[in-house]
């Protein structure tokens, strides 16, 4: 009996001195999402404005400026900003001479939601969070421009023209 | 007579605990510290995590009271992430792995995470750390979502 018994504390003590080891793990993540893509179709070209003797405002709507077509990951939400723009006659000026002037594009945008058609549009704003909803895996989001420019009464003539960004972002 | 042979037993189960309990306290210290994280990934994209990112894998283990010890440090390194539907596939590299007696980002030994690790006559107390990165290439197929995977870290005394 005592035999065994110090046979077994042998076999137990010398396990333990010689299993020593140890294991840790790590988790490896991911969080895989689809980049933003924009889809640009038309463009916001008020065509030609003339000058009268008070200053006016020439405006167009969003359903016949520009269309963007925002795909990226579906259900998730982006932050869409854009500016005032500046337009400007420099390039006409320096070609065929004449006064340079400027004149603000206030843009104004409007989203569909997923329907490609102008239909029950809703106003963005500036900075604000909308959601990029899944059709058939795929977020989408369809944003309309268009917008307004004063003309003055003195404005120079000329052929003006500015680049409107509009940044969607995760 | 009775008396002594208690005794006798008495101080032979006091001799077992003490001999248990100090080869006990002596045994690995063996932890991770961080996991491995690739944050936000766009589809079509590549991703790295190098061993000084923070983002890296970070394990340590420590040979505790043992002396003049010889350690094996093997890994399991998971070949893709999954999601449940899609896998993506993860590679570790020598450049992504390193190891290090001190926890600074400088002075490290790059290795092979693919081959075991070995560290030969380590002193007591001995500090190891070991950091690993790795690389992912989301194909644009895939789904969205997060992926996971899990390292093992096996440290054993050869």
């Amino acid at each position: 009996m005592i035999k065994t018994t110090y046979t077994f504390l042998f076999l137990l003590l010398t396990s333990i001195c010689f299993a020593q080891s140890g294991s840790a793990n790590a988790s490896v993540t991911a969080n895989v999402i689809t980049p933003i893509t924009i889809i640009t179709t038309g463009s916001i070209d008020f065509g030609d404005v003339i000058v009268m003797p008070n200053p006016y405002q020439v405006s167009k709507s969003p359903e016949s400026g520009s269309r963007h077509e925002v795909q990226g990951n579906p259900n998730s939400s982006v932050t869409i900003s854009f500016n005032s723009v500046t337009l400007d006659n420099f390039s006409w000026v320096a070609q065929h001479g004449g006064t340079s002037g400027t004149m603000t594009f206030v843009p104004e945008v409007k989203h569909t939601g997923t329907n490609p058609n102008y239909v029950n549009p809703s106003t963005v704003t500036n900075g604000g969070v909308y959601q990029l909803t899944d059709v058939s895996g795929i977020g989408k989001l369809y944003l309309w421009v268009g917008g307004s420019i004063t003309v003055n009464a003195n404005q120079p003539v000329g052929y003006y023209t500015g680049t409107f960004v509009i940044n969607v972002s995760y | 007579m009775i008396i002594k042979l208690l005794h006798s037993k008495y101080l032979f189960l006091v001799f077992i605990y003490l001999l248990i309990n100090e080869t006990l306290s002596a045994q690995l210290i063996v932890s991770k510290l961080n996991d491995l994280s690739f944050g936000t990934v766009f589809k079509g994209y590549s991703s790295s995590v190098n061993h000084i990112d923070i983002n890296a894998a970070k394990f340590y283990f420590n040979t505790g009271n043992l002396q003049n010890v010889n350690i094996l440090v093997q890994f399991v390194l998971p070949q893709y992430l999954t999601n449940n539907v899609n896998n993506l596939s993860i590679t570790f590299s020598t450049q992504q792995s390193a190891w290090s007696y001190k926890d600074l980002t400088t002075g490290r030994t790059n290795f092979d995470p693919y081959q075991p690790l070995r560290f030969n006559r380590l002193k007591k107390n001995t500090r190891v750390y070991i950091w690993m990165g790795a690389t992912i290439t989301v194909p644009t197929s895939i789904g969205s979502g997060l992926y996971n995977g899990t390292i093992i870290m096996n440290v054993e005394r050869i």
